[in-house]
């Protein structure tokens, strides 16, 4: 039925058709029903620890070398905490917006990302041996700010 | 003719639509100033002469660390009718030296990365 329809179309008016099927799909899109949203945001490397650092036995000097410069250093206790950290956020969302009256619309949007910087956190005693080592969420493994009382000299 | 005209038209449309932008914080850190600074030999002052002022100096009961860094953070963007993508990309170049008591340089690191940042789509680079 639509072979014979559309055969006994002359070629001016299909393309006429055709013009009014995207003019309406660009209706569409430029009143922005519709929109989606891509994000990926990259921020330092994760550096290869290959599973040689040993508490107990590995000292700063190795450390540096296999991991290369820390993020952050502070004074942990009498001895040195050292912090590595890299994050790989990304984010996708949708946003549907629809009018239904005069006054009113519905607009429904969806969001999902996974981000915060990931980390490592390696403890040193007074002598630079590595005593302690923690993996995860940056914010959530490196411990509160607590530093001995200055000297007096 | 109406191809390349499409073309053209198609150009012009999405060239509006793209956001480039850089940003750098503080010169680039020279690894070869950094290598001749030697553990056991040289001094807080030595580093301080050949790297200037550190970004930071922490404070290690009686010894001390100095940081010194440069980053290079790159942001591109395309925003099209129904699709917004970004992508955002930070490196550093980054300088730990640590001293003993005597301000004598014990160990040093560096990572020097920044030149790597890059621009890069969400959906070019997965």
């Amino acid at each position: 039925m639509s072979r014979i329809k559309k055969e006994s179309l002359a070629p001016w008016q299909c393309q006429l058709a055709w013009g009014r099927t995207v003019g309406l799909a660009l209706a569409l899109c430029v009143s922005s029903c519709l929109s989606a949203r891509l994000a990926h945001n990259h921020e330092f490397e994760e550096p290869r620890a290959d599973g040689r650092l040993r508490p107990g036995s590995t000292g700063l000097e190795q450390c540096l070398a296999e991991l290369g410069a820390p993020l952050l250093v502070r004074e942990h206790l009498d001895g040195a905490l050292l912090a590595w950290g890299w994050s790989d956020e990304r984010a996708f969302g949708l946003n549907l917006s629809l009018p239904l009256d005069n006054f009113y619309s519905a607009n429904l949007s969806y969001a999902r990302s996974i981000d915060g910087l990931r980390g490592l956190v390696l403890f040193f005693d007074d002598a630079w041996r590595l005593k302690q080592m923690r993996r995860g969420y940056l914010a959530e493994i490196l411990p509160d700010e607590r530093t001995r009382p200055a000297l007096v000299d | 003719m109406t191809k390349s005209l499409l073309t053209y038209c198609g150009i012009l449309l999405l060239l509006p639509a793209c956001v480039f932008s850089q940003a750098n914080r503080h010169q680039p850190l020279d690894r070869d100033l950094i290598e001749a600074l030697e553990p056991g030999q040289s001094t807080a002052q030595d580093v301080v002469r050949a790297l200037g002022a550190p970004t930071e100096v922490v404070q290690l009961g009686r010894r001390s660390a100095y940081r010194y860094d440069a980053s290079v953070s790159k942001n591109v963007g395309l925003f099209l009718i129904l699709v917004a993508l970004h992508g955002g990309d930070t490196q550093e170049d980054r300088a730990w030296f640590f001293f003993d008591e005597d301000e004598l340089l014990t160990h040093r690191a560096a990572t020097l990365a920044a030149k790597h940042a890059d621009f890069q789509l969400p959906v070019i680079d997965e």
